[in-house]
């Protein structure tokens, strides 16, 4: 009895002891996965509770225009809310809020008694009420400052420019291209905080600052964005027009002086507008350019020594390429005319023939020279890089070679065209075109150098073709002369493709002339959508090209022929 | 009066009496001990605090400095808007206006005679370079 007694207490004991060891295991194989395995989680985990983290927005940087005035820039504005809970009088701090935010009372009243634990009140307020605001220190509103990409010009250079919207993205123009280097990166705030979110002074933390964004200076000049932009608004106004597009360039560098499309919108309020209106035509959309082409065929014929000025062809008003009749744009015949003639008149036949003496393979080997089917890389966004059909493509038919010496059958972006024009101006070299010329990081600058990108065709060609536009403008197009200066340049009146053929009526309208025509200091393509009044480019765009030139020869101090010649001559 | 005069010597060496004395002697040793420890003790903690308080107050001025710093840049960018906003083209060409000015259709040039001639390639400015 005594025996078994004994045993009995022994086993209690012994299953206590393993019942007792068991639990003490365990807990200690939870407190090692505590404290060793899942040591980091619950670390991060008890970090969350006292450490914080803000994060600090780096300032955008600002556009400036080549001569340092302003474009675009951040300001700041406020954004109130409320955290309800902690609101002891909702009643009087609605009284006091209401009048500032542009609310009623009932509305503002209704949001400092509701439920949740933090509501929005009102976004976008200005500085001084934001500020007064801040001074009441009422407890339970916030007021945060938030930047907003203010654009003081308005619709000047909306294009060129883009827009920044609420989460600071840069879209289009040269905040999308840039936004990355615009934005800067953030900075971050790290640190123990006190049960009320202070943070603690001596407690550990971090603190990295923001990298402000860069600053960039473009090769816009707003005086001639202003005459331009202004001058193509009349435009599209005067010959009831759809639309239009007006660049300028500095043939020598590539440096886009001014570039503007209408109708345009404004940046600033960017978010009551049609997206169809953000991206830029100028580098976007892509037109047939009709017979300011004729400039890249004629380059063609003389560079490879197919033509010259005084190469005479008979022209019978209509000639068969490929199985498909061309057709002069009046129809008419012109019998035997030279290659002066054949760019004053404009004649189709005379460029197709020219086409046809080069053959297809040297004829798109000039037209890819000149920088056709393919993106300009102009540091712009969205840029397209127009249609070139070519042969070997599945698409492309004997015919093409005709039709695409006088600009149809082919489309191109109004900046590819002006770019080819200035390769002609700029003695044959193709600039890269570019629109920022600096850009600036604290004290440091980086200037932008201008870029060839190839040689299309030699100087003399250049120069002999430029000589043969000059005397086509003096013969033929009166509207695009500016007195005082020789100009060089070509009309272009192209067909508007439709599914079947093309419009009957409407037209694009273009010129692309540079000027002085020895020594050029820019060169301009006007392109006018659709006008009413007139389907002609020398009627339509030529006296744009001209009422532009005649203000941007004052504002860039280009003097007149004779005093410049005899400036040289002394 | 021997006896009293004895009574000293004999107190001195009761076994005790010394003991009680080099008891003291340890006790002040150690409350001396205990008065450096304290100081030295109450001195590391006057010196942390100083330079707990010296780095708060640092922080808190680096803190108010740089929110500073923040409030003058969007008082700057405020200011450059403004600015930008008085020399907006149709504010200066409306003002140009009302003083009585007008476009400019042609610049006039004045020869000046023997004036040093630019020999250069190009006699007009170029636009495009800087």
């Amino acid at each position: 009895m005594t025996v078994n007694s004994g045993s009995g207490v022994r086993l209690r004991i012994i299953t206590l002891m393993a019942v007792l060891s068991a639990g003490t295991l365990i807990l200690a194989g939870q407190l090692f996965r505590w404290q060793v395995l899942e040591h980091q989680t619950f670390l991060a985990l008890a970090e969350k509770e006292h450490l914080a983290e803000d994060v600090i927005r780096p300032h955008r940087g600002a556009i400036y225009d080549r001569n340092g005035f302003l474009l675009a820039a951040d300001t700041f504005q406020y954004e109130v809310s409320a955290s309800p809970t902690m609101i002891s009088d909702p009643y009087a701090t609605a009284d006091r809020l209401f009048p500032l935010l542009g609310m009623s009372r009932a509305e503002t009243l209704a949001a400092l008694t509701s439920d949740a634990p933090w509501v929005p009140l009102a976004r976008e307020i200005s500085q001084p009420v934001g500020e007064t605001i801040l001074r009441w220190d009422i407890t339970g509103i916030q007021v945060e400052p938030c930047p907003r990409r203010v654009y003081p010009g308005g619709t000047l250079a909306a294009h060129v420019l883009g827009f920044v919207n609420d989460n600071d993205r840069g879209f289009y123009g040269v905040e999308g291209y840039y936004d990355a280097m615009l934005r800067g990166v953030a900075g971050l705030r790290q640190g123990e905080r006190d049960p009320f979110g202070y943070s603690i002074p001596i407690g550990p933390g971090q603190y990295v600052p923001p990298r402000q964004g860069k600053s960039l200076t473009l090769t816009i000049d707003r005086t001639a964005q202003y005459i331009v932009e202004r001058e193509l608004a009349d435009a599209v106004a005067r010959y009831e027009a759809e639309s239009g597009s007006v660049v300028v360039v500095n043939p020598e560098t590539g440096a886009i002086l001014a570039m503007a499309s209408w109708p345009t919108y404004d940046p600033n309020s960017f978010a009551e507008t049609e997206s169809t209106s953000f991206p830029d035509p100028m580098v976007s959309e892509q037109y047939e350019p009709g017979s300011v082409f004729k400039v890249v065929t004629l380059a063609a014929g003389l560079d490879a020594g197919a033509i010259k000025p005084g190469t005479a062809i008979y022209d019978g008003g209509v000639i068969e390429v490929g199985g498909r009749s061309i057709y002069d744009w009046d129809r008419q015949p012109h019998g035997t005319v030279d290659m002066t003639t054949v760019l004053a008149k404009s004649l189709n036949v005379g460029a197709a023939q020219v086409a046809v003496m080069l053959g297809k393979e040297r004829f798109y080997t000039y037209v890819r020279r000149f920088g056709f089917g393919r993106i300009t890389e102009v540091d712009l966004d969205s840029e397209g890089p127009g249609t070139l059909k070519t042969p070997g493509d599945a698409d492309w038919h004997e015919s093409d070679l005709g039709t695409n010496s006088f600009g149809q059958g082919i489309a191109v972006t109004p900046l590819q065209m002006a770019m080819a024009v200035a390769t002609i101006a700029n003695d044959g070299l193709l600039m890269k075109p570019y629109i920022v010329q600096q850009i600036q990081e604290d004290d440091r600058a980086l200037w932008v150098q201008p870029t060839v990108v190839r040689r299309a065709v030699l100087a003399q060609t250049a120069r002999t073709l430029t000589d043969m536009l000059a005397t086509a403008v003096q013969q033929e197009t009166e509207l695009a002369q500016v007195p005082g200066y020789r100009v060089a340049g070509k009309t272009g009146t192209a067909q508007i493709p439709v599914p079947g053929g093309y419009h009957p009526t409407l037209t694009v309208a273009s010129f692309a002339g540079f000027l002085p025509a020895d020594d050029p200091a820019f060169v301009i393509l006007v392109v006018i959508n659709k006008p009413k009044t007139s389907p002609w480019g020398n009627l339509v765009a030529a006296p744009v090209f001209a009422h532009i030139a005649q203000q941007l020869v004052i504002l860039f101090d280009v003097p007149p022929d004779n005093v410049r010649l005899a400036r040289l001559g002394n | 009066m021997s006896s009293q005069a004895t009574h000293p010597v004999r107190t001195l060496l009761r076994p005790g009496s010394l003991a009680q004395r080099i008891t003291w002697r340890i006790e002040r040793k150690a409350a001396l001990g205990m008065l450096l420890i304290l100081i030295t003790v109450s001195l590391i903690g006057w010196l942390y605090l100083t330079q707990a308080s010296s780095i708060a107050a640092t922080n808190f001025q680096i803190e108010r400095l740089r929110a500073e710093l923040t409030w003058s840049n969007q008082q700057n960018a405020q200011l450059e808007l403004e600015i930008a906003r008085w020399e907006a083209l149709p504010r200066i060409e409306q003002r140009a206006r009302e003083l009585g000015f007008a476009p400019a259709q042609q610049a006039i040039y004045l020869p000046v005679a023997d004036y040093p001639a630019e020999k250069q390639e190009s006699g007009t400015q170029d636009p495009g370079n800087q």
